[in-house]
């Protein structure tokens, strides 16, 4: 009862931080040096992993599917498997979950770390909103730098596929770029913009809550890290189910 | 933060709030992408079929291609069949979608539709088709049955073209024979192929027509002087010119033989030669009378000719006179009689022979002696 408890509690109380951060958002002042550095150290900060992460998710793609492909003579599709993948699912998610572990942890460490010294009520007494100062700019930030770095992640995971598919499977350049062309239709380069959007979002806020809502000192600290990181995970992974049954259902579908 | 009241309900409406806003969000995605149906009302149709051939439940259900439903239940029915044929072995139970594009499913569906279990690809998976009803049948009820059609399999498509490879094996085995033949040179496509004089030959034949064509070109021989050289043209122009002269004057003798101009023109047109000629005619007719009756008679033997030709004295007497003549030419022969001596005798002919050389003799020394001979006194009184 009392998990049940405290899961709506939480629930509420990110709802309310949300719902403040909507209200103030187009409120002055607006922190806008307070954004820049915090898409240069959130999005620009995570541009080595994301490039890593997507080049190998993609050469492994490309390895698994022309395996399976190759059972029904349809290896020259693999370009567009590991296209499709990529743009519809795994940039998206992998980006995000990597934001998460990342980002999100960082924002719960550092505003936890905040609360813990007292600087969030410093801020207050001083006349600054916290939520203005320090949430918006990394909301914003996030909101900005989840979808670019998706696209950069999708980019190096075909180039990444493109590279196993001519080293290991020695398949044409053209072959594997043609048919990764064909997955790149407008609807699922929509749907597939769409996704980080909403995850980054999820990060920011989730970080943010469990990072202001710090409780018991430095254990207090690394206990919202750890809840920031596993929370932000399982609803990026929760609400990209939903988002994709949405998307089928109206953009991507088949019928 | 703001300082919640803890351990009280009310303290949570905004969160009891939100939550049943993701439900229900979570739900509206469901019901959108066609997995929460139940609202919907739902149509059930049934069908048997002898095979299902690997249809499952939840297997889409289609109207001319069109999703419409799923499979809900395959069920084997408990009756053991009569024989091997039986085509109701197995029961579909198929639920529609209550609307189809705002038109119920029982006003598409009707009592003359036929289920009909189809491939949806080559490899893939099993569905089944409804065929549009049609004003023939009626709507259908909840719960109704509808006939089946089955449809060839892939199976049976691959026997039944078992038969059509097996005569295309031995129609390539043929055609494989023949291109060996060929390759090996033999029969007449072999020969055209492998040996080379029948190329040498046209090559020849290619060459002579070139030289042939170049020497009709400079205008060499007959033909090429009828390809380049106008004369013949020229001739033939003339020809046909004075054709054309001679055909006009005699156009305008034809035109003059018809006024009844000149010879011809009064042959044609004059009746006094034409009369001429009946009243001869008449008269030839009437001296062809008379000689046949003048051989008739001498057919008779009547008159001198009829004697002369029935009557053989004559004859006889010709014969006699032939038969005396005879008789004194072979006396001549023998040198019989005067004139046998005359003929045959010898003494005559040198006595005359003599005679004529000293008359000759004679004449002679007249001639250079005259007044030998004529020796005339001419005496005056």
């Amino acid at each position: 009862m009392n998990l049940l408890y405290n899961t709506i509690y939480q629930l509420q109380e990110i709802t309310l931080l949300t719902w403040r951060a909507l209200r103030s958002l187009f409120r002055p002042p607006m922190y806008w040096s307070e954004m820049l550095k915090q898409m240069d150290v959130l999005g620009f900060g995570s541009l080595a992993i994301i490039l890593l992460t997507g080049t190998f998710t993609g050469g492994v793609l490309a390895l698994n599917s022309a395996n399976t492909l190759q059972r029904f003579g349809f290896t020259n599709q693999t370009g567009e498997l590991v296209a499709t993948s990529l743009i519809r699912e795994l940039g998206p998610v992998l980006t995000c979950l990597m934001l998460a572990g990342r980002v999100g942890s960082g924002i719960a460490a550092e505003l936890g770390s905040m609360i813990v010294s007292e600087q969030i009520d410093a801020m207050r007494a001083l006349g600054t909103d916290p939520v203005k100062k320090l949430v918006i700019p990394r909301i914003i930030a996030l909101l900005l730098m989840a979808p670019a770095l998706t696209v950069i992640c999708d980019l190096m995971g075909i180039l990444g596929g493109l590279f196993v598919a001519v080293s290991q499977i020695f398949q044409a350049t053209s072959v594997y770029m043609a048919s990764a062309q064909r997955a790149m239709t407008g609807n699922e380069i929509i749907g597939g913009l769409l996704k980080p959007v909403v995850f980054g979002f999820i990060i920011a806020i989730v970080g943010c809550y469990m990072g202001l809502s710090t409780k018991g000192g430095t254990v207090g600290v690394g206990r919202a890290t750890t809840r920031s990181v596993v929370v932000s995970s399982i609803l990026v992974i929760f609400v990209d189910f939903l988002i994709t049954k949405l998307l089928i259902a109206t953009i991507l579908g088949y019928d | 933060m703001p300082q919640q009241q803890k351990n009280s309900i009310a303290g949570l409406r905004v969160g009891l709030l939100v939550l049943a806003a993701i439900g229900i969000l979570i739900l509206t995605i469901f019901a959108v992408s066609g997995d929460l149906t139940i609202f919907k009302k739902k149509t059930t149709v049934r069908t048997f079929m002898a095979n299902v051939d690997g249809l499952h439940r939840g297997a889409e259900v289609r109207l001319s291609g069109m999703k419409i439903g799923s499979v809900k239940e395959i069920n084997l029915t408990s009756k053991i069949p009569d024989d091997q044929n039986a085509n109701d072995l197995i029961e579909v139970v198929m639920e529609l979608s209550g609307q189809i594009n705002n038109v119920p499913a029982i006003e598409r569906v009707r009592t003359d539709s036929l289920a009909v279990l189809k491939g949806a690809g080559v490899l893939g998976d099993n569905i089944i088709d409804i065929t549009p009803g049609t004003t023939k049948g009626q709507a259908i009820q909840n719960n109704a049955i509808i006939k089946s059609y089955a449809t060839k399999s892939v199976g049976d498509i691959i026997n039944a073209s078992k038969t059509a490879m097996d005569n295309l094996n031995v129609i390539t085995d043929n055609i494989k024979d023949v291109t060996a033949n060929i390759r090996k040179g033999e029969g007449s496509i072999g020969r055209f192929l492998k040996d080379e004089t029948i190329y040498t030959n046209l090559n020849k034949t290619v060459l002579q027509a070139e030289a042939l064509m170049s020497s009709v070109r400079k205008g060499e021989g007959t033909a090429g002087k009828l390809i380049s050289d106008p004369e013949l043209y020229n001739r033939a122009n003339e020809l046909v010119a004075s054709f054309k002269e001679s055909a006009e004057q005699i156009k305008l003798v034809l035109a003059d033989t018809r006024e009844g101009k000149g010879t011809v023109g009064k042959l044609l047109k004059d009746e006094e030669l034409y009369n001429r000629a009946k009243n001869l005619i008449v008269k030839f007719e009437a001296t062809a009378d008379k000689l046949d009756n003048t051989i008739a008679k001498v057919n008779r033997g009547e008159g001198t000719v009829g004697k002369l030709l029935h009557e053989d004295v004559l004859y006889q007497e010709f014969r006699d006179s032939l038969a005396k003549i005879r008789t004194l030419t072979e006396n001549l022969e023998k040198g019989e009689g005067t004139a046998g001596k005359l003929l045959k005798d010898e003494a005559l002919y040198k006595n005359l022979n003599e005679t004529t050389s000293e008359m000759t003799k004679l004449l002679y020394d007249l001639r250079q002696n005259p007044k030998k001979y004529l020796n005339v006194k001419v005496t005056v009184f």
